[in-house]
């Protein structure tokens, strides 16, 4: 008796060990961050997002952080994939996006723009969405009022990929009490375009667009701009450095906690929230730009204020 | 010579002095000045970059933001501020022009300068065009993932090129700095030239002068002139060449001086010994003349008495010793004869009177008074070579009393010391330079005359043979007389003699006058042609024959005018003239050889006048012209158009009538 009794504890032990660690709670899901780089703010962002998670839920995912090459080819498919900028975002895009039990993907750190270029033609299963870096038109209209209460026209200068936000910027710049003037850059030319825009606007608010706003134009812009002591708000903090007077964005731990929200409603079995603009942004200022237009602005101030 | 010695050092020290200094300053100038051009050349071009870059970078964001008006303001900025800029243009990427100010039409054809879009620098002859792009200096980083730019940004936009900035530069103010670099490089060289012109003509001078001086002091000296100095003012670096050759002049002077008063005492003491010894052999003469002249009347009276004596009655025994003193007696008239005959022809009191004569006539009259003695000794007398009756007789040109003595001296000499045998007497004619000959000879069998004492055998006072000096013999004058006389007339006496055989004494004469005349085989050609002028037709026909016989040819003119008409025409002037002094029209001679002798200086000319008239012969000699006198005979003209023709008087011919 003694020795049945032994021997069926250790066949207990046994089982337990092999089949208990399944038994004793549910299996993690596989997630992959895919980087567009492996450097920078790419890095940043899986990183706040796996902390972000972590923090709310340890242990629910296993994690593989990599830049998307080596993931590319990568067996088996994981049930989740995070992309983290728009290289990745395009190379998962083409692989996952038609497949029979595709993982969920969410793709962060990307313009609109470039996210609905991945999605193409593509249908749009519920288990895919974006965590983008465009803040939405009331958002930086409501910005724009904030910082130049004393403006009556704002300018936009559109260009090929930003001309079908027009007609949002302009609803919601008018809701905040703003004239709105649009130049095409992409037709006129970028220069004949400000020059148009800037006889007639108080301030010019950058859309992005790569065929208006980029290194080529930006000085010919603010030059253009300063002479007319007409402010720029750009997108950016490099566009703050180089002359704008302020920007609306989204740091790349933002970005990642948004997606950390967005992928725990995965994790937890409901579909993704659709693309959106983090909850967090931070508003920029150029000091020395303020004072040379003579305006006085206070980032703390817009930041709170803003929502 | 001293002009060109001149021009030619003066023109060395010149060349050697200017030469490098030229050399040095233009080439030091062409190098400079090339350098200075390019070194101009450059800046401008710099300088027009420097401008272009400075509004390409002002118009950078003109050109981005289109802003024609502001472009246009930077233009003119620029044409204002600077002279040199003749146009400045503004362009687009595209190459469109957004802005232009002034003159650029130096950009016609230039259009691959502006679409290169590159930095770009075209030099024309008038000006230089720059173009210089506009590019993006400020660029700022803006491209990240926010708006995805880096991936997607359009090339057109991304060009770093915006536009162009072409400036056309103007040559002009380059050209005119070249000018006046130009001048003032030429000016500056041409002053430096000049001052080393200066310097080395001083330099020259200082040189040349104390060098020609010395030269020219040197030659005089050369040429005999040692009082010759050279200064010692111009001497200069010079100075020791100076005192060298003034040293050296005076030296030569001294010693010359010193030479010249030795020779004059040695000249002065030979000629005292000449004098002396003159004056001793002078008194010898006259003493002799007189001794023997004295001598003669006593001897002359003691023949007298002799051959009295001997024609008188005598004793048998007295007919021998009369005789016998009849003997002494004409030996010692002989030896007076000589003696005094000897000293006659010292003295030359008597020149040889010349004359042409027949020879043959002489010997046979010689011959015939030597026949006795040559019988007396059995030995057999000849004469041979002379011309049979019917023949030409040989005539000889000579004295005929001094001949004769010759003769007798020679034959008597033969017949003397010729034991056995024969002596034969030979004249015959040959040829000879200058005229015929004829050869006297005398042979004989006798004892023949060693070699060594021929020479001496022509020495007063030497016989050979006679050691014992017989009284008989003579004194031995005989063959001394034979030479002086030879001597005296212009001919030669020689000996040829083989010991044991005999010996054969000879002595040449010239031909007669008309043996040469007539015989023209045996004269030397008449040289030329010979102009006569004479009014006289018959006078001109005889000359002109005589002369045609001669050889020579003749040209006859009447008058003056003819003469020299004749004269021009030849081909060469005729050699001579012989014109007479009287011509037709009063014409005068002399006159027209004066006339002659300018035209043509190689023309001899002899006049022909009366010789009675001593103005004539007055106005003959002190215009230079040999004259003869009328009647001309044929000889003496054949011997005056010798003389003229050669310079050199025919053998024994007179003198000319130059007096």
């Amino acid at each position: 008796m003694g020795k049945r009794w032994i021997m069926a504890t250790a066949l207990a032990c046994l089982c337990l060990m092999t089949y208990g660690r399944g038994w004793a709670a549910p299996v993690a899901p596989v997630a992959w961050i895919a980087l567009s780089e492996s450097e920078g703010a790419y890095a940043e962002t899986a990183a706040a997002l796996r902390t972000a998670l972590a923090r709310r839920q340890p242990g629910t995912v296993e994690w593989l952080v990599a830049p998307w090459k080596e993931l590319e080819s990568r067996q088996p498919a994981p049930a989740y994939v995070v992309t983290v900028g728009t290289a990745a975002w395009m190379g998962a895009a083409s692989r996952f996006a038609d497949a029979e039990g595709a993982p969920v993907l969410l793709a962060t750190l990307l313009p609109r723009a470039s996210f609905e270029r991945g999605l193409a033609a593509k249908a749009r299963p519920r288990n895919i969405s974006a965590v983008v870096l465009d803040h939405p038109a009331t958002r930086q209209a409501q910005l724009v009022r904030l910082a130049l209460p004393d403006a009556r026209v704002a300018g936009l200068l559109l260009g090929p990929e930003s001309r079908v936000l027009g007609p949002a910027f302009r609803n919601a710049l008018s809701g905040v009490g703003l004239s709105v003037m649009v130049e095409d850059g992409g037709e006129r030319g970028v220069s004949a375009g400000l020059q148009a825009l800037l006889e007639s606007s108080d301030l010019v608010l950058a859309i992005p667009d790569p065929a208006i706003f980029n290194s080529q134009t930006i000085a010919g812009i603010l030059s253009s701009g300063y002479r007319r002591r007409i402010p720029l708000i750009g997108f950016s903090p490099a566009y703050v450095k180089a002359g704008a007077l302020l920007a609306l964005y989204s740091t790349p731990q933002q970005v990642g906690r948004a997606a950390a929200d967005a992928l725990r409603e995965a994790l937890a079995g409901r579909p993704l929230p659709a693309p959106h603009a983090p909850r967090e942004f931070t508003v920029t200022v150029n000091q020395d730009v303020a004072r040379s237009l003579g305006l006085s602005l206070d980032e703390s101030t817009l930041n709170s204020e803003l929502h | 010579m001293r002009p060109q010695a001149t021009s030619s050092l003066r023109a060395r020290i010149l060349l050697g002095a200017l030469l490098p200094v030229t050399l040095v300053a233009l080439g030091l100038t062409v190098l400079l000045l090339s350098r200075h051009f390019v070194d101009l050349t450059n800046a401008l071009e710099r300088h027009g970059e420097a401008l272009a870059r400075q509004t390409a970078a002002g118009s950078e964001f003109a050109i981005f933001a289109g802003n024609r008006v502001l472009l246009a303001t930077l233009a003119q900025g620029l044409m204002r501020t600077d002279a040199d800029v003749l146009g400045v243009a503004i362009k687009d990427a595209s190459g469109v022009t957004l802005a232009q100010e002034g003159d650029l039409s130096l950009l016609n054809g230039a259009a691959p300068l502006l679409n290169s879009q590159s930095h770009m620098i075209r030099r024309h002859a008038h000006g230089t065009v720059i173009a210089v792009p506009v590019e993006r200096l400020v660029l700022l980083e803006v491209d990240d993932f926010y708006s995805e730019t880096r991936a997607r940004t359009d090339p057109a936009t991304s060009a770093k090129v915006l536009g162009m900035v072409v400036v056309a530069l103007s040559h002009r103010r380059l050209a005119q700095q070249r000018e006046e670099i130009i001048w003032t490089a030429a000016i500056l060289a041409l002053l430096g030239i000049g001052l080393g012109g200066a310097f080395a003509i001083a330099l020259a001078r200082s040189i040349t002068r104390p060098l020609l001086q010395a030269t020219d002091v040197v030659a005089r000296i050369g040429g005999g002139e040692l009082g010759a100095r050279m200064s010692h003012t111009s001497s200069g670096p010079l100075n020791p060449l100076a005192v060298g050759i003034n040293g050296m002049a005076s030296r030569l002077d001294a010693m010359q001086d010193d030479l010249r008063t030795q020779v004059a005492e040695a000249t002065a003491g030979l000629r005292r010994q000449k004098e002396t010894a003159e004056a001793a052999t002078a008194a010898k003469s006259r003493f002799l003349a007189a001794a023997s002249h004295d001598l003669r009347q006593p001897l002359h009276a003691l023949g007298l008495f002799v051959s009295r004596l001997s024609g008188a009655a005598l004793r048998k025994e007295d007919v021998a010793v009369v005789a016998r003193i009849e003997d002494s007696v004409a030996s010692l008239q002989s030896l007076l004869e000589d003696l005094l005959d000897l000293s006659r022809l010292d003295q030359k009191e008597n020149p040889p009177a010349l004359e042409d004569f027949d020879v043959g006539k002489l010997l046979r009259h010689v011959c015939r008074r030597l026949v006795p003695i040559a019988e007396r000794k059995h030995l057999e007398l000849r004469l041979r070579g002379l011309p049979h009756r019917g023949q030409r007789v040989h005539r000889v040109r000579s004295d005929p009393r001094l001949l004769e003595r010759v003769m007798l001296n020679l034959i008597g000499n033969a017949l003397r010391y010729t034991e056995h045998g024969t002596v034969l007497v030979a004249c015959r004619r040959h040829r000879h330079p200058g005229g015929g000959r004829c050869r006297l000879e005398v042979w004989d069998t006798g004892r023949g005359i060693p070699a060594d004492r021929q020479a001496d055998i022509f020495e007063e006072y030497v016989q050979i043979g006679n050691d014992e000096r017989g009284r008989g013999k003579g004194l031995g004058l005989g063959l001394a007389i034979c030479r002086h006389i030879a001597t005296a007339l212009g001919t030669t006496i020689g000996l040829r003699s083989t010991p044991g055989h005999g010996s054969v004494f000879w002595i040449d004469l010239p031909l007669g006058e008309d043996e040469i005349s007539l015989n023209p085989a045996l004269r030397p050609p008449l040289p030329g042609t010979v102009l006569i002028v004479s009014e006289d037709s018959a006078s001109l026909d005889g000359i002109t024959q005589v002369i045609a016989a001669w050889g020579g040819t003749a040209l006859g003119a009447p008058g003056r005018d003819a003469a020299l008409r004749l004269c021009r025409e030849q081909a060469s002037p005729p050699l001579m003239a012989i014109c007479e002094v009287q011509l037709a029209e009063k014409q005068n001679g002399i006159a027209l050889g004066e006339e002659l002798r300018r035209e043509f200086p190689a023309m001899s000319i002899l006049l022909i006048g009366a010789s009675d008239a001593p103005e004539i012969k007055a106005e003959a000699r002190h215009a230079g012209f040999p004259m003869l006198g009328k009647p001309v005979l044929p000889g003496r003209l054949r011997a005056a158009l010798q003389q003229l023709g050669t310079g050199k008087p025919e053998p024994g011919a007179m003198p000319l009538d130059r007096d």
